[in-house]
């Protein structure tokens, strides 16, 4: 799953917080469909950590703008 | 060379620094926040890194608040023309450097108002003298934590509560300070920071510190990697205020840096150094210590010679590395009363020992003979 995220620093604040909690992920640039004002960055995560990674970023005060699946290639907001 | 300038520039630094500079060119390279393939990535790790290790040094909760800049003069620019720009009142004190006179000048000369807080007879601006000056239209205060000419030690922790008590914004410069003094910035408005002095990175490192819920105008715009079809700056930080490629080689040496002060915590010994050395020049014949050496650095006023002319054969005859002039701060010097002949600047650093100090005030007894 996808979660766009502010910016890269963003992006790195909420990944330490998961591998605090022993949550894997990464950044990734944002693919361009996903994004309607140019580059981005997002942070890619097993979506069964989806709840966490809400909680986290609530915690740190990080807006996540919307979180996606991906699926053959495609992605769906979720 | 016995170095004693390190309120220019620190120097030697701790290996690491350059080790760590040598790595990123050798095996990272990549552009932070610039594209998504691995290099790019590794270089924004280690950007964040080092954005989390100021924040932890200056007690910010977050690490977004905090903007890499070239150095702290940037740093004061962006701070100054991104609060009062052309309108506001904005009050400065008589230590400033030019860093901060310059650029509160311009903003002068566009519309605002600029005022001036006077120092006592050590260079020390109190919260009652920020007080006094105060008035119901000062948007900005901005006070140096300590001189970089006499190294008083401002307190301002009680001029923060001072300024907010009026509604108004604070801005300190910490150029002799960061990574040397403790400094709990949480309650700040603005702090400004040099890579390079007592964080112990390379030049051309520095930083500001803004506060959440302050938005100031950029006084760059350019690419950030983000929010590309907008022909704005973005509002979020570090982003608005970090226009172009950042520094990374440097920030990967300041982030070695800012390691090594939490480290070795330098300030009691610089602070040991720096008493050893003025109790020994001012024990000279026409010596007289000026300031009272709150950090890490001694200002002496020569009775009987030219400062730049004692700094220029100190170097030339013994290796002895010090600072005579007017350290770009002329309202400072007015306010001390040395603005005819300067002050030859002594300022020692992690590396110092007590056998430069030694060897310093010897070399300035035979230099003055």
């Amino acid at each position: 799953m996808l979660a766009t995220v502010p910016s890269q620093t963003s992006a790195s604040r909420l990944k330490k917080s998961l591998a605090a909690a022993g949550i894997k992920s990464n950044i990734t640039q944002t693919p361009s469909v996903l994004t309607k004002e140019g580059c981005g960055y997002s942070l890619r995560f097993d979506g069964v950590y989806r709840a966490e990674v809400e909680r986290a970023a609530r915690e740190l005060r990080i807006t996540v703008r919307a979180y996606f699946d991906e699926l053959d290639g495609g992605y769906i907001k979720r | 060379m016995i170095y004693l300038d390190n309120a220019a520039t620190s120097y030697p630094k701790p290996p690491e620094v350059a080790e760590a500079m040598a790595r990123f060119a050798e095996d990272c390279g990549g552009n932070p926040g610039r594209g998504g393939h691995s290099a790019s990535r590794a270089a924004a790790e280690l950007i964040f890194a080092c954005r989390e290790e100021l924040a932890g040094l200056f007690n910010i909760e977050n690490c977004e608040r905090i903007v890499f800049t070239k150095n702290a003069t940037e740093a004061l620019n962006t701070a100054i023309n991104g609060l009062v720009g052309e309108g506001g009142e904005i009050l400065i004190s008589a230590m400033e450097h030019n860093a901060v006179l310059r650029p509160a000048v311009a903003c002068e000369a566009a519309g605002a108002s600029l005022r001036v807080i006077p120092a006592d007879k050590d260079g020390r601006v109190t919260p009652e003298a920020v007080e006094a000056a105060m008035t119901p239209k000062t948007r900005l205060v901005c006070v140096v934590h300590a001189s970089n000419v006499t190294g008083t030690l401002n307190d301002i922790a009680a001029i923060n509560e001072t300024v907010h008590s009026h509604g108004a914004l604070t801005l300190f410069d910490a150029a002799q300070t960061a990574g040397l003094v403790p400094i709990d910035a949480s309650d700040f408005d603005l702090l400004a920071f040099p890579g390079h002095k007592s964080l112990y990175g390379p030049m051309g490192t520095g930083g500001l510190y803004v506060r959440e819920g302050l938005t100031l105008t950029p006084l760059t715009r350019g690419g950030t990697g983000s929010a590309s079809e907008s022909p704005f700056m973005p509002e979020r930080m570090p982003d608005r205020l970090e226009a172009g490629t950042l520094n990374a080689i440097g920030i990967a040496g300041l982030l070695e840096g800012v390691r090594f002060v939490k480290r070795e915590n330098p300030l009691e010994r610089e602070r040991e150094l720096a008493g050893l050395l003025a109790e020994k020049a001012g024990g000279i014949g026409g010596v007289e210590v000026i300031g009272d050496n709150g950090v890490n650095v001694v200002g002496v006023k020569l009775k009987y010679m030219d400062c730049v002319e004692a700094a220029a054969r100190l170097d030339a005859e013994y290796g002895v590395a010090a600072r005579g002039g007017l350290h770009c701060a002329p309202m400072a010097h007015r306010s001390m009363g040395t603005i005819g002949c300067g002050l030859l600047r002594f300022s020692v650093g992690a590396f110092t020992t007590a056998a430069d100090v030694d060897a310093a005030a010897s070399a300035l007894e035979a230099v003055l003979k």
